[in-house]
Formats: C-alpha cells, sequence, structure tokens
C-alpha cells in the first residue's frame, strides 16, 4: 500500500506543480517579455522489488522555459532597426516640414525677394518700392539667420537626447551585470532561474532600443554584451559606462566613448550603430551639418552675387553702391571657417585663413588639412575622401616657403606661421559654408542708398557727322581711380575724339575748353564689342557705326541718374543666372535641389520605417509563437491536470481503501 | 503555426490603428485639395512642382514689368501726340507767314502766337510722369530737360540714358526716349556767308546773303562762288573750284561782265547775295559755306518768331527764313514720327511677349495642377475603401476577442 499511496502521492504533486505552472503562465498571458514555462514530467526511479522493477510515480524533473535563443536574436536586432529607423524618420519629417514649408521655408523669401528686386528696378525713382525691397532683403537675411538657429537648435536638442540616452544606455548595462551575477548564482544551484532569465532578456531587448548590440552567451547562462565594433557593455558582472566625451578635432562636436569600472575612456568612433542613438547620431552627423552647409552656400551665393552687382552701382545720392549684404571674406567670417585641433604643436600661432574666391565652385563639404612634416600636407574633402591631386591637380601636397597659398574648390587657403613652418601632426578642419546662413546681415538700410543706378553715363556729341553711335556705358571695377580719387566724380571725366573713320583719340575733359590728350591715335577696331578704353579705367564703352572726322562722346559721372536700372537690372538677371554648383545652378534651384534631397532622405527613411516595421512584427509573431501563451492552450491544459490530479487523489482514495480492508480484517 | 493570444490581440489592434492612419491620411489630402504636400510625399513630383511654381511666379512678374512698360510708353506716345499737333499749328502759322501780302501787323501777330507755341512745347517736353519725374530728361528725371538760357536759346540738362525693363528672360524694353535723341541735333538747312578778300581796295561791301533755292544750294556746295570785279562797274562770277562762270540772274545767263548795281541783286545757284559800295577793279568776294547746323526743336521755332518779328528784314530774307523754318519743321516732324514707330514697335512687341507668357503660364499650371492636385474621384473612393476596411477590422476584432475557450470551461 505505500507504494500506492506514494505512487498517489507523486501524482498529486505533480499535477499541483503542472497546475501552478499553468496558472503561471495564464496570468502572465499579457506580459511581453514573459516565455511560456512547462513542467516536464518524468517517472521517478523504479524499485526492484522481488524480481522486478516497479514504478514509482512520476516526478517534475524542471520547469523548462520554452523559447528559441534564435528567434529572441532576431527580434532583438529588428527592434534594433526599427527604433533607428522610426528615430530617424521622425527627424527627417521634422527637417522636410521645416525646409519646404511654404511659410517656413526660404523659398518662399527668396521669390519675394527678387519680385520686389524687379518692381524697384522698375521704378527707380520710387523711394517706396524702394523700401519694399530693403525690407525683403532683410526679410530674407533673417530668414536664413532663423533657419540656422532652428537647426542648431534641433543639434542642441540632439546631442542633449543622446547624452539622455547614453545615460539609460549605462543604466542598462549596469542591471544586465547585476541580472548575471544573479542567474550565474542561481545556475549553480542546478536549475534554470527562468524568471530571471526572461527579466534579463527584457532589458537585453531594451538595451537593444536604444543601440544595436552582439549578445555572446557565456558558460553559466551568462552573457556578454558588445556594440558594433566590439567593444564590450556588459562582460559577466563587469559593466561599462557610455558617456559623451568632446571631440578633439572639434571641441564643440560631441562624441560617445565607453567608460570601463577602472576608469579608462575609449571612443566609439563608427561603431554605433541602429537603436534609437544610430537614429540620434545618423541625423546630426549626416543631415544636420549638410544642411546647415547647404543652407550657409546659398547664403553665401546670395551675398555674393548681390555684392559684386551692387558694388558697380550708384545710388540715389550718387555714390557708389558698396555691399548690399555682409561681405563673404569678412574678417569674422573667415576666422570662423578653420577650426585648429587642440594638439597642435606649440605655439599654437598657425594660420589657415580660407577665402572665398569663387562662389560658383563651392561644394557643401567640410574640408581635413593635415601637416605630414614642416612643409607637406594632406588636404581631403570630407564629403568623398578625395585628398590632393585626386581631388584637384593643383594640390601637390607640397608647399613652398611661407606664406603660402593653396587653391581648391573655389576657396583660397592663405597658410602662414610667424613662427616657423608647420610642423608634422598639425591638424585644421575647415568648414567652408557652415557659418554663413548665421552671419548674413542687409547693410543698406535707407531707400536712397540702393545703388541701382550705374556710375557712369554718355553722351553724343551735338556736331557729330557720322552715323557712329556709344553704348551707355559699363563699370568693371569701381575700385580703380577713375572713382576713388574724388567721390561723386570720374577721374578724370572723358572725351573720346575721332580724328578719322579709323582712329580716335582719349581726352581728359576735367576742363571742356582745353582737354588734354590721354591717348593718342587709337585704332578704331571695326567689329562690335570693342574695347575703346583700357581696362585700368574701371568702366567700358562701345561704340558702333561710322564715325566721322572731328565726331565725339562723352564719358561722365551719373550725377542725378536717377531714372537708371542698369545695375538693378544686372541684379535682376542674377535670378535666372546659374551662380551655383560649377554654374549648374541658379540660388533658387540650389536651394530647391537640397529641399528635394531632404524630401527623397525623408520618403526613403518613411519607407525603411515601414519595412523595419513589417520585419519586426514578423519576428515578434514568430518568437511569440513559440514563447507566447496561449489561453486556450493553456485552459485545456487545466482541465488536463486536473483530471489528473482528481485520479491521483483517487489513488490515494484507492490506497486508503486497501489500508482499511487490511485493517479490518487483520482486525478480524 | 502556434499563434500566442497576445499576438493575436496585438495583430488585431494593428490593423484598427493602420486603417485609422489611412483614413485620416486621405481625410488630409481631401481636404487641403493636394496630393503632394511636402517633397516628401513624393520625392519625383516635388522638383517639378517647384519648378513649375517658380516659373509661374516669374511669368507673373515679368507681366506686372510689361504692364508697367505700356503705360509708361503710352504716356511717351500721348505726350509726343500732344507736340506734334501743337508743331503742326506751327507749320499752319509758318505757311501763314509766307504770304507776301502780309503787313507788318500781321507778322507781329502770327509772331506772337508762335512765342506762345514755344512756351506750350517747352511746357510738353518738361512733362512729369507718374512719379512725377521728368519723362524725356534721360536718366536724370529729377532735372527738367529744356530750360532757358539767360542768353538766349535752350539748354539740354538732361542725358542720353534709356529706362530698362526686363519682359521675359534676356529680353529688356526700352521705356522712354531721352529728350536728347527727340528735340535736339535736328539738322537745319545750310547756309552761307559772305566774305571780302583782305587785299580788296575799293569800300564794296557784300551783305544778305539768302538760300532762294535750297535744292541748288545743297547741289551747289561745297563748292563756293567768287565774284571778282572786272572794273569799278562790272563783275563776274565763276566756280571757285575751276574758274568757270557761272550761270545766274533772270534769264539765266552766264555772269561774266555783267553790270554792277549798287544794292542790287546778285542771284545764282540758288543764293542771292547783294553789293553794295563803291568796289575797284579787282576787288574779290567769295560765299563760304557755313558748318552744318543743329539746333533744337524749341530753338527753331523762337528763332522763327523772333525772325518774323524783325522789321529790318527784306522780303528775300523773309522768303529765306520761312523757307528755312519750313525745313527745319519737317526734320523735327521726322524725327518724332521715327521715335513715335519705334514705339509702336515696342509695344507691339510687348503685347507678343505678354501674349506667349500667357501661353506658357497656362501650361505651366495645366500641368502642375495635375502633378499636385488631388483626384477627387480616385481619393474619395479610397477614403471609401479604408472605411470600409476599418470598419470589418473593428468588427473582426471584437468577433475573434469573444471566441476563448475559458468561455466553456464553467
Amino acid at each position: 500500500m505505500t507504494e500506492l499511496l506514494n505512487i498517489g502521492l507523486s501524482g498529486l504533486n505533480s499535477s499541483r506543480i503542472a497546475l501552478s505552472v499553468t496558472g503561471q503562465n495564464v496570468t502572465n498571458v499579457n506580459n511581453e517579455g514573459y516565455t511560456r514555462q512547462s513542467a516536464e514530467l518524468v517517472t521517478r526511479n523504479p524499485e526492484f522489488t522481488g524480481g522486478f522493477y516497479l514504478g514509482t510515480g512520476v516526478e517534475v524533473e524542471t520547469v523548462r522555459r520554452i523559447t528559441s535563443e534564435f528567434l529572441i536574436a532576431g527580434a532583438r536586432s529588428d527592434t534594433s532597426v526599427f527604433a533607428g529607423a522610426e528615430t530617424f524618420s521622425t527627424l527627417m519629417d521634422q527637417l522636410d516640414q521645416l525646409f519646404s514649408d511654404a511659410n517656413s521655408g526660404l523659398a518662399g523669401n527668396l521669390s519675394s525677394f527678387f519680385s520686389s528686386l524687379q518692381t524697384a528696378v522698375d521704378d527707380p525713382a520710387s523711394i517706396e518700392a524702394r523700401q519694399v525691397f530693403l525690407s525683403s532683403a532683410e526679410g530674407l537675411a533673417q530668414k536664413f539667420n532663423s533657419l540656422h538657429t532652428q537647426l542648431q537648435g534641433l543639434q542642441r536638442d540632439i546631442n542633449l537626447q543622446v547624452d539622455a540616452v547614453a545615460g539609460q544606455v549605462s543604466a542598462y548595462t549596469r542591471e544586465i551585470a547585476g541580472l548575471n551575477q544573479q542567474i550565474g548564482i542561481a545556475t549553480n544551484t542546478g536549475s534554470n532561474p527562468n524568471d530571471l532569465l526572461d527579466k534579463r532578456d527584457q532589458a537585453l531587448r531594451d538595451l537593444a532600443e536604444l543601440v544595436s548590440i552582439n549578445v555572446i552567451p557565456t558558460d553559466n547562462n551568462g552573457v556578454t554584451v558588445s556594440i558594433g565594433n566590439g567593444q564590450p557593455l556588459v562582460v559577466g558582472s563587469e559593466s561599462f559606462e557610455l558617456i559623451t566625451i568632446a571631440n578633439p578635432n572639434n571641441p564643440a562636436v560631441r562624441d560617445l566613448a565607453i567608460r570601463s569600472s577602472a576608469g579608462s575612456i575609449s571612443p566609439v568612433g563608427s561603431g554605433i550603430s541602429g537603436g534609437m542613438l544610430g537614429g540620434l547620431i545618423g541625423i546630426k552627423e549626416g543631415v544636420i551639418n549638410n544642411a546647415l552647409n547647404n543652407l550657409g552656400r546659398v547664403a553665401l551665393g546670395v551675398s555674393g552675387a548681390m555684392n559684386e552687382a551692387h558694388n558697380l552701382g550708384m545710388d540715389l545720392e550718387g555714390n557708389l553702391g558698396g555691399d548690399l549684404f555682409t561681405d563673404i571674406n569678412n574678417a569674422t567670417s573667415v576666422s570662423n571657417r578653420t577650426i585648429a585641433n587642440g594638439n597642435n604643436s606649440v605655439p599654437q600661432d598657425q594660420v589657415v585663413s580660407v577665402l572665398i574666391s569663387d562662389v560658383n565652385q563651392l561644394s557643401t563639404s567640410d574640408y581635413r588639412l593635415d601637416f605630414t612634416a614642416a612643409n607637406t600636407y594632406v588636404l581631403t574633402r570630407i564629403s568623398d575622401g578625395l585628398s590632393n591631386t585626386a581631388l584637384d591637380p593643383s594640390l601637390t601636397g607640397v608647399l613652398g616657403a611661407l606664406p603660402a597659398t593653396v587653391t581648391v574648390d573655389g576657396l583660397t587657403l592663405n597658410l602662414d606661421r610667424p613662427s616657423g613652418a608647420f610642423s608634422a601632426g598639425d591638424r585644421f578642419l575647415i568648414q567652408p559654408t557652415r557659418a554663413f546662413a548665421d552671419e548674413i546681415n542687409t547693410q543698406v538700410s535707407r531707400a536712397q542708398e540702393l545703388a541701382l543706378a550705374s556710375p557712369v553715363r554718355t553722351i553724343t556729341g551735338s556736331n557729330n557727322t557720322g552715323t557712329a553711335s556709344i553704348s551707355s556705358g559699363q563699370v568693371t571695377d569701381t575700385g580703380s581711380a577713375s572713382f576713388t580719387t574724388a567721390p561723386g566724380q570720374l577721374s578724370p571725366p572723358v572725351l573720346i575724339r575721332f580724328t578719322s573713320s579709323t582712329s580716335y583719340e582719349v581726352l581728359d575733359n576735367s576742363n571742356p575748353s582745353s582737354p588734354t590728350v590721354l591717348l593718342a591715335a587709337q585704332p578704331y577696331p571695326p567689329v562690335s564689342p570693342n574695347g575703346i578704353l583700357p581696362a585700368s579705367y574701371g568702366y567700358q564703352v562701345d561704340i558702333s557705326g561710322t564715325p566721322a572726322t572731328g565726331d565725339s562722346f562723352n564719358i561722365n559721372y551719373n550725377s542725378g541718374g536717377v531714372l537708371d536700372n542698369r545695375s538693378g537690372l544686372a541684379m535682376v538677371a542674377i535670378q535666372s543666372t546659374d551662380t551655383l554648383g560649377g554654374g549648374k545652378m541658379t540660388l533658387e534651384s540650389a536651394y530647391g535641389v537640397f529641399t528635394q534631397e531632404v524630401g527623397t532622405r525623408t520618403s526613403t527613411a518613411r519607407n525603411n520605417l515601414e519595412a523595419s516595421k513589417a520585419l519586426l512584427e514578423q519576428s515578434q509573431s514568430m518568437l511569440q509563437s513559440v514563447a507566447g501563451v496561449n489561453l486556450d492552450e493553456e485552459a485545456a491544459r487545466l482541465v488536463e491536470f486536473e483530471q489528473a490530479y482528481n485520479a491521483s487523489a483517487q489513488v490515494i482514495n484507492v490506497a486508503r481503501t486497501i489500508f482499511d480492508t487490511l485493517l479490518s480484517a487483520v482486525r478480524g | 503555426m502556434r499563434v500566442s493570444t497576445h499576438q493575436a490581440f496585438l495583430t488585431g489592434l494593428q490593423g484598427l490603428l493602420d486603417g485609422q492612419s489611412n483614413v485620416t491620411r486621405l481625410q488630409e489630402q481631401i481636404a487641403t485639395g493636394k496630393r503632394v504636400d511636402t517633397p516628401g510625399d513624393d520625392p519625383i513630383a516635388a522638383p517639378q512642382i517647384i519648378a513649375l511654381n517658380r516659373q509661374i511666379e516669374l511669368i507673373d512678374q515679368y507681366n506686372k514689368n510689361a504692364d508697367t512698360a505700356i503705360n509708361r510708353l503710352q504716356l511717351e506716345e500721348s505726350t509726343l501726340g500732344s507736340i506734334e499737333n501743337t508743331l503742326q499749328r506751327v507749320r499752319e502759322l509758318t505757311v501763314q507767314a509766307g504770304d507776301g501780302a502780309l503787313d507788318l501787323l500781321s507778322r507781329k501777330a502770327i509772331s506772337t502766337e508762335l512765342q506762345q507755341r514755344v512756351e506750350e512745347l517747352l511746357g510738353l517736353v518738361n512733362t512729369r510722369g507718374v512719379d512725377n519725374e521728368y519723362l524725356f530728361s534721360g536718366y536724370q528725371a529729377d532735372t527738367p530737360p529744356f530750360a532757358r538760357n539767360a542768353s538766349g536759346g535752350f539748354n539740354y540738362q538732361g542725358d542720353e540714358g534709356q529706362l530698362f525693363l526686363p519682359i521675359a528672360t534676356d529680353l529688356n524694353v526700352a521705356v522712354n526716349d531721352s529728350g536728347k535723341a527727340l528735340f535736339v541735333d535736328i539738322p537745319i538747312p545750310n547756309n552761307f556767308t559772305l566774305q571780302a578778300a583782305p587785299g580788296n581796295g575799293g569800300t564794296g561791301v557784300a551783305q544778305n546773303p539768302v538760300v532762294t533755292n535750297q535744292a541748288a544750294y545743297d547741289a551747289f556746295s561745297p563748292d563756293t562762288a567768287v565774284i571778282t570785279f572786272t572794273s569799278a562797274t562790272t563783275y563776274s562770277v565763276t566756280r571757285a573750284s575751276d574758274g568757270v562762270p557761272i550761270n545766274g540772274g533772270s534769264p539765266p545767263q552766264p555772269l561774266t561782265n555783267i553790270a554792277y548795281t549798287p544794292g542790287g541783286d546778285i542771284t545764282f545757284e540758288g543764293m542771292h547775295l547783294q553789293v553794295s559800295g563803291t568796289p575797284v577793279a579787282g576787288d574779290i568776294f567769295t560765299t563760304v559755306n557755313a558748318v552744318p547746323q543743329k539746333l533744337d526743336m524749341l530753338a527753331i521755332v523762337e528763332q522763327l518768331a523772333q525772325g518774323l518779328d524783325d522789321s529790318s528784314a527784306s522780303s528775300v530774307q523773309r522768303d529765306g527764313l520761312i523757307s528755312d523754318a519750313l525745313l527745319s519743321l519737317d526734320n523735327v516732324m521726322a524725327s518724332i514720327t521715327q521715335t513715335t514707330a519705334h514705339i509702336g514697335s515696342r509695344l507691339n512687341s510687348i503685347e507678343n511677349v505678354q501674349q506667349s507668357n500667357e501661353e506658357i503660364k497656362l501650361i505651366s499650371q495645366n500641368t502642375l495642377s495635375k502633378v499636385q492636385d488631388l483626384d477627387y474621384t480616385e481619393a474619395i473612393s479610397l477614403l471609401t475603401q479604408s472605411s470600409f476596411v476599418l470598419q470589418a477590422a473593428q468588427q473582426s476584432y471584437v468577433a475573434i476577442s469573444n471566441l476563448s475557450l475559458f468561455n466553456f470551461i464553467r
């Protein structure tokens, strides 16, 4: 009977345990991190009695965790990809909105800038039209400034988020290390600590949402966690922290690094990918910097082209135009373009001054200038990695004596060092277009100071008998002596007199009653356009037709020329001129190309998000199909084990009955 | 495949969320009427949309410029029309004044009216435009183009500049003409003067040179005539170039050894002069062709008025003055007509450009609408379909959530 009793008891026990396990599964049905458990029943060791083996019942060997490590790893890596795609896509949507929105984008400002310019050019004497244009110009400059500020603000926010996420990563690594220890201890007692394992898997999954990780199982149910390039985050019960440090090349930039418990810091470099961190860094380094550079290049285009035309013009008060926008090579801008590495050789008096000599040739990339020896350098364009002769045949990599000049992509680098030559290891980061959208401002505020006219005009001699006519005059350089010697005057006013129909002389007409000869016996070129005056004068005229002997033409300063829009017409023409991208894009289309790039990346990001979401759903569903709890299944199990329990109880009942029968038989 | 309960609910939930998001997106498109809101919605259509919008804006701007140009040109045209009318009146008066039967008083009356017409013309050339700028001063629109010179005549104070407006890419049209091109530098008929040779012994004086036949004189010059007194009472007229005697007088005869009458008319080759006083044999007088002259329109009319006022002029001189004035007026009218023709052709080309701009704009707008705008039929049918799908997802969620074995184990 005792065997029967024990057998029955064992059945009762096992069923009870199985029921508990089922109950555990049922109550955890909605716990996402829970893997279903199942009680493993095995027969107890048989007894050898009387020549045969008699079974001794059933027992629970272990409570098994039903899951698949392969599917867990798959779901984890898909989580990283999805979290990264989601973060990236959300931020790209923000940027897409910022740049293309009719109200907040730049395109509207550019358009109204040019259309108000056309209105002022239509009526150059009108003060109101000039004022409207100047307001529009100021609005444009302010829009550049505000877009730049918004982008920088976004960058700052992302940096803060990176800091926060790095802190969270550190918290998770600590948790995982702790769980590793606990699981190790528990495993030593002989069985799998199922709930601790679930907890660790959940922590790993949360960590994977933040950054892509590699998880390698070690002995004693431990795991080693590392990021992309093998740098460890968790080794056994030791955890590493993720922190941010200043970038040595550019102190304004913060990089990620791993700090061990001993305190040693190693930069992560490009090892971060996936997860929120991957998305944030992708935006910060790949998209926002590019956006700032693009914006800066358009601002440089506006300022450069407009200033060039405005400088050749004359305003309502008879003064030369000067700059309309901030000069692209002003001292502050130039000094902002170069960032010297903090570890450069002392004394740190190296001068790398970056001037923009041709806006049309500018790229949107940053550059690196590294010195490998005193007069050998490597100049690299960061966007495509080309350097020295691969970048431009003129970059030999060898410098002559200082001061020296290097030119590339529309930039002129003036290199000098008062204390001698450069040293090997000197490094410089060059950001030619990064900051200008913040630096651009209007320089003209009074309507009368807008230079729409040209400072020279021509007069045909009253007594001319030939058929020659003269163009209205074109200014090429207001820095020449003709204009600078005495403001408001042409120095000197010029008379062109034909000594025959094929030759002329150029005279100084300061005293009209006695002009003095400046250039005698100039041949009159028969085909127009002809360079009548020397280039040094700073202005040029065209004469066409057949002059007679004695025909004369005057060239004077255009005092009182208020209904003159020649310089304004040149500024209007900028709208349809290809001023950027190596002569391939107008200002507006350069901005358009950039917003379209943003749009394409946004659309790609959205597609990636959809795809990664679908993959994640699929891997999650596959994992759940193995490890998830199915209530119907557990309900069936409940019925099964309850019946088994009842049956075992009945066995005990029978054992008791036979015992009673035996007792009553013995008692007599 | 085994499905966990949690997963089953998740799938159902996801279906609901996706359905809702589809419906919302379609709703937004229908409300804005736009299929493409930001470049991210359709990166392929986005640059097309940007380019088309830019083209339409540019064309609108060019048309605005063209309207401004038309206004300015029409104002100039009408001002020139008024000037032409005044000049017509001046011409009538000039012809009237040529009537030999007029007496001094009548001529003075004509002269007075001519002076008034000069003032009228001065006012017209100094016309101001919409912004109070002078129309005919070239660039210097704050300075009146014509002003009286203290010592007589008029000064042109402007320059030769023209204002150009862009009406299409690389097409600028001039919207004004300077007073210099229109009214200054008008050629007036050629004249001659007389010169006595320095070695003349007598007291003869040659005077009153008048061109009586401009065509004949223009044909004769640049040659000059030499009047040689062969004796104290006879003279001959020869060509300076080859010494050949010239025919003259009436009836025409070779002017060789003609009897000299002091103060008498000597006429030949459309020229008329008088010699008075007592010349001696060998005295020589020559004609000198004046340098071709140019005057401005106002000076021409004023000089005519002053000439008519001069009571000391002979009738021959008056006739010369009138015929010169008529020829000069013709030159003025020709200059104005030439510019009016230019204005006409400019207006014509502006109209053509405007028309072609409008056509391009229409095409661009159509294309833009096709690319950017929502096809309402398609969108509404999609919305209906998506709503149906959402409804089905909702109903199936409820149906499936009721299925559980626990419902039957009681």
